[in-house]
């Protein structure tokens, strides 16, 4: 039979269809979830694989550098305007001030500045203006080495380790992905201005990003001073790195019933949360209140800021 | 249920998500889309095994095995190469007709087959005014064919009949029985277009 015809004998089917015992919906569903866990997404799309936060963030450093190779320095990337070059001072310094939290070096920065990703860079970045890219590049390249080197000596207790990032007490790990999340966006951005295609992110580092992202609501809904009602969402991030999460809105809260399911797609979330969408423009499917809905997303990209 | 697209703020389809929409959600382990898509489908799954095999015992059956394959392999489902209903259908259908080949009491079976399989009232219809709408319209084109195409479309598909046993009943070449599907299959195509 061919496609056209299963079509035609879909419909057929449909006339003789007949409403089966109410019975049978739990017994398919307890079936289903005893194949596959509710949550957890097909192999294809990552599920039941989990990467290693210290190699992902090695992976991701790797694939930043070798974009370098081709790039013209004086490039303008966007969103900030920034050169390559300046992105890499950004980087630079971004490097040297997490090294300096981990304790590998001494770094001095204005503590003032130390809950702005940006401006704590805003310096070395501006200076960077008449920077040679080779140097610049050489330079990043020596920074980032030593703290890649000691980011893969480190062991899961290790990995477990709670610092200070931007002000937040957080685990090592989690800062890792963290920086996943900034070095896949400037990658990102770096590969539009060199009018390329980004290498494709892999499902099980995705899916580390989209599970800090979602983590990360409650916190982004408290820095942008928006009412978390007690709410809970319930996630749902498709394709590739996706998952289900029922998020409560209320840092530290568990999460209750949900009263609003969000529903969209797994890279696009991410780049929602690293603000490269704004949320009015990301395409969600939304069920329950589009109020809260909307300030859940906006949660979302606090993340970034 | 109200389903919104944020980026134009503004109602979807009354009728909820898209299949498409919700076989992605089942791809990443949301179990509420397969709930969702069973509440649409499983009357057509259920009725189609339940007339294929004529057990509502291997209906129950056939029905859990296709919506848990479903959610097992959502990724089987290619929506560029059809519809959801066109996919659970042709996985019913084969799954009824293999049940149906492996039972022991076959021959029995298939005496019942050969008088009932071209009747369409055999089951009830569901009760929802979308589906029977649809079954309606289905219906009156099945009934619209010319008999020779109707009896050999209804052999081969309800009866779950290969050419050759829609041949050896209805005392034919088989190629007969082929050619007669096939225009019946053809003809339907045309009255039923704008459903499929």
């Amino acid at each position: 039979m061919s496609e056209a015809d299963d079509e035609v004998l879909g419909l057929l089917a449909s006339a003789v269809a007949v409403r089966p015992p109410d019975s049978l919906l739990d017994g398919i569903v307890d079936a289903a979830r005893g194949s596959r866990p509710s949550g957890q997404a097909i192999e294809s799309l990552g599920g039941g694989r989990k990467a290693n936060p210290a190699e992902a963030f090695v992976q991701t450093v790797d694939e930043f550098a070798a974009l370098l190779t081709a790039a013209d320095g004086g490039a303008i990337v966007e969103p900030y305007g920034w050169s390559v070059t300046q992105l890499v001072a950004h980087l630079v310094e971004v490097d040297l001030y997490l090294g300096r939290q981990l304790g590998l070096w001494e770094h001095e920065i204005d503590e003032s500045l130390e809950a702005d990703h940006l401006a704590l860079t805003e310096g070395a970045v501006r200076a960077a203006v008449r920077a040679d890219f080779a140097d610049t590049v050489a330079r990043w390249q020596q920074v980032s080495g030593d703290l890649c080197a000691h980011i893969s000596s480190l062991d899961t207790e290790a990995m477990r380790r709670r610092i200070k990032f931007h002000m937040l007490d957080t685990r090592i790990s989690t800062v890792l992905v963290v920086r996943i999340f900034e070095v896949w966006t400037h990658i990102e951005d770096l590969c539009r201005a060199l009018r390329r295609d980004a290498p494709p992110l892999d499902a099980a580092r995705l899916h580390l990003m989209t599970g800090v992202a979602v983590a990360a609501i409650p916190l982004g809904m408290l820095l942008g001073k928006l009412d978390d009602g007690g709410h809970t969402a319930r996630i749902v991030l498709t394709g590739r790195g996706g998952g289900v999460w029922n998020q409560s809105l209320r840092l530290g809260a568990d999460p209750g019933e949900p009263s609003v399911t969000i529903v969209a797609d797994a890279i696009e979330f991410c780049r929602l949360a690293a603000q490269r969408i704004a949320p009015v423009d990301l395409s969600a499917e939304v069920e329950g209140s589009m109020d809260l809905a909307l300030d859940v997303l906006r949660g979302a990209s606090v993340f970034a800021a | 249920m109200t389903m919104t697209i944020v980026r134009s703020v503004k109602a979807v389809s009354p009728t909820g998500p898209t299949d498409v929409s919700l076989v992605a959600r089942m791809a990443v382990g949301d179990d509420r889309a397969l709930q969702t898509i069973y509440e649409r489908y499983s009357p057509m799954v259920y009725g189609l095994a339940r007339r294929v095999t004529a057990s509502t015992a291997h209906a129950e059956e056939i029905t859990q095995e296709v919506f848990v394959y479903i959610w097992q392999n959502p990724d089987r489902f290619d929506a560029e190469r059809g519809t959801l209903r066109a996919f659970l259908g042709a996985l019913t259908h084969r799954r009824a007709v293999d049940e149906v080949r492996r039972n022991s009491r076959r021959t029995a079976r298939e005496d019942r087959v050969g008088s009932d399989a071209t009747n369409l009232d055999l089951f009830e219809i569901g009760d929802d005014f979308e589906r029977s709408q649809t079954a309606e319209r289905v219906r009156a084109a099945v009934s619209s064919l010319p008999e020779q195409q109707r009896e050999a479309v209804m052999l081969a598909y309800f009866g779950g009949c290969t050419f050759r046993q829609v041949a050896e009943r209805l005392g034919i070449p088989e190629g007969t029985a082929k050619s007669r599907l096939r225009l019946g299959l053809g003809k339907l195509a045309v009255l039923l277009e704008g459903l499929t």
